[in-house]
């Protein structure tokens, strides 16, 4: 049984839910930086 | 954030310290082992599109929902579901009611430690195991599978002569979780959480590099190679999506992997101060969730199988279960690696700290009212949660053979938390109002939460919910409540699982009760 790596379906799927994963804890993490930053001062 | 709050109850003693005790209790063994095999078995990429749909109408709205009911709740006083359910009523029959309820919220998540606690003690056993090299030496699965079941007991084999070790692990483990559980909120589970949870996403790192620079360890087999494994993996196969078990799957996943349903997000909420945030601390624990389990979790142990197994035994690993990939499969991967006593320690390390920080979690409802209900101390609750761990823990030690943690799984750690869940949707949405409910939500804000997600939490979770349990009640609940397919000489220790749960129920009740009659539990709404 052969299979020959990751296909164009598997590299969309794998890229936008990796993106997305990352992009939204970028987004969350930054924005708990910034509001603690905020009460801090 | 300091470490008491006004009404003298515990504070978390840090932002960060929330969101990683948070992210620890989500983060637990169902991210490294059951979410990479459940992609596997349903459809490879095309999985995620139940999975994704599953997270933003179920996952993070209930996520919402549990961190708002919890942050009332202990505005009130109340750190389970037993105190906090009322305060979303305002009738004081509806309030009682609801708060009877609640002994689910206590009775689920102690049901579902119990038995989570003895699989994480294997965790912490193979740690140690990789690091004698105890396993090491049995270079085929079935051999390996047969490690397993002699550490556990259910057969005799030249490894182990009874099933000491396993009971002395669990002791072990038992004693960890207490000793957390007794050094408080802030002292213990944050504590305990900023250690494991940065450990733990530094050897999953290490891991999945790893992973990813084995390429194809055997050139003379070049279909076993790791882009192989992440084809098996992320490939769509669309043909699966058209079924109801993918997005049954996805459901559950989701329950397993955020800990909806158990309690436990209510009852470390309910450590937070009135005018806190959620909306955003709730979201950045989901996707610290997400992060660990599809980016990390999906890096590892699938792809490493197929590396070194190939696509057709994978296959087989996957359809096996998240045990036989975990115990069977990795110990013999980490055999033929250089450095393989290490990196079967890290993985099995990785996996303890990932369960501890949820196991201390689901202990945290019980914990909760026997200090705010009971008023019983902090030292004192923790003996009485880990006796009646202890007390309840023993048959499923002894008793696995014979299906009593699975049958405690499918109705604490599968069926409990969508009934849970269901009820606190329903409390919250409908009979809280959802206009009340939305201001509760952004009290204290840091994020403004997309309007559709009000439609989401009011109408389409609790239908999704309702779906779910028919769908589970008929396909899977009626068969394992008649028994079906279950030798006759299991059915005894499968009624003793139920009669157990049954008891701790009643027991919570009973609780409840009493503390209606001590006068720490009231009727709060008035006083809104």
């Amino acid at each position: 049984m052969e299979q020959a790596g990751l296909n164009l379906g598997g590299w969309i799927f794998l890229v936008t839910a990796w993106a997305s994963i990352i992009g939204v804890t970028i987004f969350c993490f930054k924005r708990v930086l910034i509001t603690h930053n905020r009460k801090k001062e | 954030m300091a470490d008491l709050q006004s009404n003298n109850r515990e504070a978390w003693a840090s932002r960060i310290g929330l969101i990683l005790a948070m992210a620890g209790n989500a983060i637990g063994l169902g991210n490294f082992l059951r979410f990479p095999v459940q992609a596997a078995q349903n459809g490879g990429g095309a999985f995620m599109i139940p999975y994704f749909v599953a997270l933003l109408l179920l996952g993070i709205p209930l996520m919402w929902v549990e961190w708002s009911i919890g942050r009332r709740g202990g505005y009130f006083g109340y750190g389970s579901a037993a105190g906090a359910f009322g305060t979303l009523v305002k009738s004081r029959g509806g309030s009682i009611f609801a708060n009877y309820l609640g002994a689910l919220g206590i009775a689920v998540p102690i049901a579902f430690a119990i038995y989570y606690s003895y699989i994480e003690s294997w965790t912490l056993a193979y740690s140690t195991f990789s690091i004698t090299g105890k396993y090491f030496g049995i270079l085929d699965r079935d051999n390996m599978l047969n490690f397993l079941q002699s550490f556990q007991g259910i057969k005799v084999s030249e490894h182990f002569a009874s099933i000491t070790t396993a009971l002395i692990f669990y002791l072990i483990t038992l004693f960890l979780n207490v000793y957390v559980l007794s050094r408080g909120v802030a002292q213990g589970i944050e504590r305990l959480a900023k250690i494991a949870m940065p450990t733990l996403f530094v050897f999953a790192i290490i891991l999945v590099i790893r992973s990813w620079t084995l390429g194809t360890p055997d050139p003379a087999k070049p279909e076993n190679s790791i882009i192989n494994g992440f084809g098996y993996l992320w490939n769509p196969d669309f043909s699966q999506i058209t079924k109801a078990k993918p997005w049954l799957a996805a459901a559950g996943q989701i329950f397993f992997t955020l800990s909806i349903g158990t309690g436990s997000i209510l009852t470390y909420a309910s450590y937070l101060k009135r005018k806190d945030d959620i909306a955003l601390t709730g979201l950045s624990t989901s996707i610290t969730n997400e992060f660990a389990e599809v980016i990390l979790g999906g890096s590892i142990a699938i792809p490493v199988a197929v590396a070194f197994f190939g696509l057709a035994e994978t296959k087989a690993i996957a359809q096996g279960g998240a045990f036989n990939l975990g115990f069977a499969a990795m110990p013999v991967i980490f055999q033929k690696l250089p450095l393989g006593h290490l990196f079967g320690s890290m993985w099995f390390l990785l996996l303890f700290f990932a369960g501890i920080t949820s196991s201390v979690a689901l202990c945290s409802p019980a914990m909760a009212f026997l200090q705010d209900q009971m008023k019983l101390s902090r030292q004192k609750a923790a003996l009485v949660v880990g006796t009646v761990m202890l007390l309840c823990g023993l048959p499923v030690v002894f008793f696995l053979g014979h299906g009593f943690l699975d049958e405690m799984d499918f109705w604490a750690g599968t069926f409990g938390l969508v009934v849970f869940a269901m009820i606190e949707v329903i409390l919250f949405a409908w009979i809280f109002g959802m206009k009340r409910a939305w201001a509760e939500i952004h009290e204290g804000a840091d994020i403004r939460i997309p309007g559709v997600f009000k439609f989401i939490i009011q109408f389409i979770t609790p239908v999704y919910l309702i779906g779910l349990l028919l769908f589970w009640g008929i396909q899977d609940g009626i068969p394992v409540l008649l028994m079906k397919g279950k030798d006759a000489v299991h059915q005894p220790y499968l009624w003793g699982a139920r009669a157990m749960m049954l008891g701790l129920t009643v027991v919570c009740v009973i609780l409840i009760a009493h503390a209606y009659k001590r006068g720490t539990i009231r009727h709060e709404t008035a006083t809104d």
